[in-house]
């Protein structure tokens, strides 16, 4: 599933959003078109990781009336609104899982099993799928995280670095780190024919 | 961890269905008499701070000031200039029992014999005070005086620490229980696991400020100390 990330903005349209930003500073009630912009997406990647969708619109209206409450300290940086959103629905969604409100789901589709095992060089069998689905849960949170917004979401290494606090560069080796990793667990545990 | 595949997918219109701004918008307003309580709080402790600034500076000035006498004096060879022409020197009998020190003085040796108005200053007696403002000297929690510290800290925190062989006598921790305010007055220096955490469960993001703190100096003096404020990590 693609998100409808709006990471790659204009300098103009990253003026008017700053625009709106300011004037949500001075009063949260000016708040609305950002939160018009931005909640399908935010609610998405929150959705995308979690089984409750009930949950998931009430960790979407937390995660925005943190950014109304917090705007005050809002700096921009270059980059879209979003990442900002991003950082709060990431604590939001994890404090979630910390409080065992609700269990973390990788949810993936025909076409994204089918990019991952293009990725890790392999064939696409219905075994290689099963396999595939049975590995992925045993990566480890981080890994998962970058294969996620990587490969499922299709983000690019500059979003993701916005969105984990991480260089674009760091965000480009760690998440070719996570798929080396996927691929071993792949080949490794693969059941015997 | 649960994996679900071709889960279907939710299209724009029944994500929109469920945007509601004006419910965030409410929530907020029932809080916001709580942050309006918490710039009302932080406000009083800035001016408060102020004031005990102002009489504390306004007390030294006080002393220096009205001990101020003309005389003729012969140094032994030293005397004491300052950018801002004040003199402040050292009498030939108070020599050895009083310290004379101003910003913006240095000390010219082997010069004058200066007749000018002498500023007798008695500072000793505000030496214990401007002692605790030293930066080496404020309280603090795990040795964070200000700014981030991270739960393992708080939590192994016994008490407010504090140099300078004074004792803590007092002091109130301030923090965000939900979205309710609690001012918890301490009697003595000790931080309970109890207190911690519950501080920790429910601080929510928010600062934790402790103030109000009363300490008892060697001098036997009690003093105010500055407040700390924290968010724990």
């Amino acid at each position: 599933m693609r998100v409808h990330s709006n990471f790659h903005q204009t300098n103009q349209l990253l003026q008017d959003e700053l625009d709106l930003i300011k004037k949500a500073q001075k009063n949260p009630e000016q708040f609305g078109p950002l939160y018009k912009k931005y909640h399908e997406q935010i609610f998405r990647y929150i959705y995308q990781r979690m089984d409750d969708i009930d949950l998931a619109h009430d960790i979407t209206a937390q995660v925005f009336m943190k950014a109304i409450l917090h705007i005050s300290t809002y700096e921009y940086r270059g980059v879209p609104f979003s990442s900002w959103l991003y950082r709060i629905a990431k604590s939001e969604l994890y404090q979630s899982f910390r409080d065992k409100k609700t269990e973390r789901t990788i949810n993936i589709d025909t076409i994204n099993v089918a990019v991952i095992i293009d990725e890790i060089e392999s064939d696409e069998t219905e075994e290689n799928k099963k396999h595939l689905l049975n590995t992925l849960s045993l990566l480890k949170e981080k890994d998962v995280q970058l294969i996620e917004l990587r490969f499922f979401e299709k983000r690019s290494f500059k979003e993701m670095g916005e969105m984990l606090e991480l260089t674009e560069n760091n965000a480009k080796v760690k998440t070719f780190r996570a798929l080396e990793k996927l691929k071993t667990l792949f080949l490794t545990k693969k059941p015997a024919l | 961890m649960k994996i679900n595949y071709n889960r279907p997918e939710l299209t724009r219109s029944e994500i929109e269905k469920r945007q509601d701004f004006d419910s965030i918008l409410k929530q907020i307003k029932s809080v916001k008499p709580y942050l309006f309580k918490k710039i009302l709080f932080y406000g009083a402790i800035g001016l408060a701070s102020i004031t005990g600034i102002i009489i504390f500076n306004s007390n030294t000035y006080k002393t220096t000031k009205n001990k101020t006498y003309d005389s003729k004096i012969t140094l032994n060879n030293t005397a004491i200039t300052s950018k801002n022409e004040t003199l402040l020197i050292k009498s030939d009998e108070t020599v050895k029992s009083t310290r004379y020190v101003k910003n913006n003085s240095k000390i010219i040796k082997n010069e004058v014999v200066i007749t000018s108005s002498i500023e007798k200053s008695d500072e000793i007696a505000n030496e214990v005070k401007t002692d605790f403002y030293q930066k080496s000297n404020l309280p603090s929690i795990s040795g964070v005086e200000n700014g981030d510290i991270s739960k393992e800290q708080f939590l192994n925190a016994k008490n407010i620490e504090i140099a300078n062989s004074a004792t803590i006598l007092s002091f109130k921790v301030n923090y965000f229980k939900i979205s309710d305010f609690i001012e918890k007055p301490i009697i003595g220096n000790v931080l309970t696991d109890d207190l911690k955490n519950e501080i920790i469960s429910y601080h929510n993001q928010l600062p934790i400020s402790i103030t109000e703190i009363k300490a008892l100096t060697y001098k036997d003096e009690v003093i105010s100390l500055p407040s700390i404020r924290l968010f724990i990590k």
